[in-house]
């Protein structure tokens, strides 16, 4: 294999930042190679992934060399570096660009003026690879996240890179849409040769699916041996098992009796009799496969959908966060939040402050992080100051929708010391998740959601 | 099966230019009757479910027989009076009219279902992309944004309930917590739209003149309707100038004298109304003989 991208010494400095995120970096990829980008939430990854190309590079100081096939990107002109070099970001909602899927595939071509014959065979050709043809008549606004993501793939494949960056794009999607994408990027490596570096903080589970695994940490590029370390075992024996122990509890918060949901007035049943009881002070993890109605389940839960039948009983008061914990928050920064939200439920500015100081104590916020724009706060951050909220709030069942959705290792084992903490405080903690890991290690009580039902 | 959308963009602008011209300018009634019929053919025959048109017929029904009594409040203009309320005379003529204006009201709201229907935003950015490749990425781009921030208001509304913030609070309380959330769903769009600018140049906007992509054929069926657009708008403009179908309603209703490029808009003109009407029924006609 041939020399494809070499990183030599690489320094780099946001305009704004003060230190260094990247320094001394050394990296050297081979034509049609698979790397494993890891390292921990604010390492560099998504900066040196950035950097790369001057086309998605950031402004700030950049020090060292990076060789694309032996020539400096910077040399590169630019139709031509953005044609090599795709770049697949995050969050599928804000690198779409336009309304329709056909536009979005079509966005990049456009600019570069290519010929629309072109385009349109190109189109015909990455549908039919992606499998996506069904989605050609859609809008964006219509799609899932995981189709989003994919459509995303898809443009930036439609320029034929030599290289596709892709900077944690499972990060919004749920476990079996995330396998699904890794496989569609393994193919495109394995029939076009092209070049993957993909950042990822889930790294034991993927990283047998790379041919590297290397690691940023202290702005350097370091290799490390990941495999063999895959901790999952997808067994939902094992979740049934939580139910077997646990302690005696002084009551239920919640009873559910005969729930039974649909959409609409034909449908099916999303929801077809559920019976549970959840014991006050637990933490009760709800699992399932996708759409098998785990979020219709929780929304039933806090009053926002009703049921056509059935009977929900909830000992005090019910507050959910919802997948994304940035809607829970309509001020710049936590603690203008948090002081709006208390003076709206009649607390006066004294009483409220006292209360925002004891949960931020509790939590560990930091005055730094409640200073912070909620924009700038890590996927853990933001989920601490929404839980805050939650206390607040008085919740005394306090519901979590994909709570470790977007959040590395050390974040999760922070969030399971959490809703511990808080069951221990005599709170009730539902969540709905995909993570049976997470699930294994943090909750007294599980079910699955299969069929309408739930088991336990 | 909806024919119409097959049509080439270019058609489709020039087509409902001209019918909202005809629709909106002429005070003919018989044009007004003409148009308001083609509109609901028009809906029935593309597969609009037969409850919803019923509706749309029923409270397009109501409003033009609502129309004629209002009109009758609002203008008293006309010879024929009917009664009087106190001081005011109520006229048929005024009547009439209403009756007529309620029939245009009525036919270019319908048309415009249909048009909503019929066209989509390609349709119109492949018509701007080519004259203007700027606006129309433009208009796209702010066609993504709009779902987006809708999206995310009910979100964050959603959320801000489920917690408790709406709870007891009187209309005006309500209403100044719904705008603090949409000005910080606005307020994180647009720090949101950065990175959405990023990925852009990333994927080269900017870098030359953009060529819009979309590839729809010219075909027989457009230049058909084209030529008939044509023949229609010379019709009426003829037809209009030299008042050969002429109609008044102050201070008598009535016809003037009818001539025979009056006949021949009249003709033209409903034709062309049953243009989206004629496309849909050829294509199932083609579709039943597929069969045979």
């Amino acid at each position: 294999m041939a020399e494809k991208l070499r990183i030599e010494n690489l320094g780099f400095k946001y305009a704004l930042g003060g230190r260094y995120v990247l320094s001394g970096a050394e990296l050297t990829v081979m034509a049609g190679e698979k790397i494993l980008l890891a390292g921990t939430s604010g390492s560099g990854k998504s900066t040196l992934l950035k950097v790369i190309s001057p086309a998605t590079a950031p402004r700030g100081e950049l020090t060292g060399r990076i060789l694309l096939d032996g020539k400096d990107t910077g040399d590169y002109a630019r139709e031509e570096i953005i044609s090599k070099i795709a770049y697949v970001a995050q969050n599928p909602d804000t690198q779409t660009v336009v309304d329709t899927v056909t536009g979005e595939l079509a966005f990049g071509c456009e600019n570069l003026g290519m010929d629309p014959a072109e385009v349109c065979r190109r189109i015909a050709w990455i549908c039919t690879y992606f499998g996506i043809e069904e989605l050609l008549s859609k809008k964006i606004a219509e799609l899932s996240g995981g189709q989003k993501q994919t459509v995303c793939l898809a443009a930036s494949i439609m320029l034929k890179p030599d290289i596709l960056l892709l900077d944690e794009p499972t990060t919004y999607l749920d476990p079996v849409a995330a396998v699904r994408f890794l496989d569609l990027v393994a193919n495109i490596n394995r029939d076009f040769g092209t070049t993957v570096i993909i950042a990822e903080h889930r790294v034991e589970e993927f990283a047998d699916r790379f041919d590297r695994v290397i690691k940023i940490e202290n702005g350097q590029i370091q290799e490390i041996d990941a495999a063999g370390k895959r901790e999952t075992d997808i067994f939902y024996e094992k979740v049934f098992e939580i139910n077997k122990g646990g302690k005696a509890s002084s009551g239920d918060a919640v009873r559910v009796k005969n729930l039974e949901f649909r959409y609409d007035k034909n449908g099916r049943n999303v929801l077809g009799g559920v019976d549970i009881r959840i014991p006050k002070g637990s933490v009760y993890a709800l699992l399932g496969g996708n759409g098998c109605g785990k979020t219709t389940f929780l929304r039933c839960l806090t009053g926002e959908l009703k049921s056509q039948n059935g009977k929900i009983t909830i000992e005090g008061k019910c507050a959910a966060m919802t997948q994304n914990p940035l809607s829970m928050f309509i001020e710049e920064t936590p603690e203008k939040d948090l002081k709006y939200f208390l003076k709206q439920l009649g607390y006066d500015k004294e009483t409220g402050g006292q209360k925002i100081k004891e949960i931020s104590e509790k939590l560990d916020l930091t005055e730094e992080m409640l200073k912070a724009n909620v924009l700038d706060l890590s996927g853990g951050e933001i989920e601490r100051a929404a839980i805050a909220k939650l206390v607040l709030a008085g919740a005394d069942v306090m519901l979590f929708d994909e709570p470790t959705k977007g959040l590395d290792g050390p974040a999760k084992a922070n969030l399971t010391g959490i809703m511990r903490s808080l069951a221990e405080d005599g709170y009730t903690v539902v969540f709905v998740t995909h993570d049976i890991n997470f699930a294994l290690a943090t909750a007294s009580r599980a079910g699955v959601l299969s069929g309408g039902r739930i088991l336990e | 099966m909806h024919r119409f959308r097959l049509f080439h963009p270019v058609t489709k602008i020039i087509f409902f230019a001209v019918l909202f011209g005809i629709a909106m300018f002429s005070e003919n009634p018989v044009i007004r009757l003409l148009s308001l019929a083609g509109a609901i053919v028009a809906l029935g025959v593309s597969g609009m479910p037969a409850k919803k048109l019923l509706k749309i017929i029923a409270g397009g029904i109501f409003t033009v027989l609502i129309m004629g009594p209002v009109n009758c409040i609002i203008s008293h203009e006309g010879k024929t009076v009917l009664f009087k309320i106190f001081t005011m005379k109520i006229t048929a003529e005024a009547f009439w009219f209403g009756l007529s204006a309620g029939t245009m009201i009525v036919g270019t709201a319908i048309w415009c279902i249909f048009l909503t229907d019929e066209t989509d935003t390609e349709d119109l950015v492949f018509s701007l992309g080519r004259i203007l490749p700027g606006i129309s990425s433009v208009i796209t781009v702010t066609l993504r944004y709009i779902p987006e921030i809708i999206k995310k208001f009910r979100e964050t509304y959603t959320a801000q309930k489920m917690l408790g913030v709406f709870k007891d609070k009187k209309f005006f309380a309500r209403a100044a917590i719904s705008s603090k959330i949409f000005m910080s769903v606005t307020e994180r769009s647009i720090e949101n739209a950065m990175d959405t600018a990023a990925t852009m140049r990333a994927r080269g906007y900017g870098l030359r003149k953009r060529v819009p992509s979309g590839v729809r054929k010219w075909r027989n069926r457009d230049t058909l309707t084209v030529i008939l657009c044509a023949i229609c708008a010379g019709a009426f403009a003829a037809g209009e100038i030299t008042g050969s179908f002429g109609f008044t309603f102050y201070p008598y209703t009535g016809f003037g004298a009818i001539g025979i490029p009056g006949v021949a808009m009249t003709v033209a003109c409903a034709i062309f109304f049953m243009i989206p009407a004629g496309a849909e029924i050829k294509g199932r006609i083609r579709w039943q003989r597929s069969f045979e």
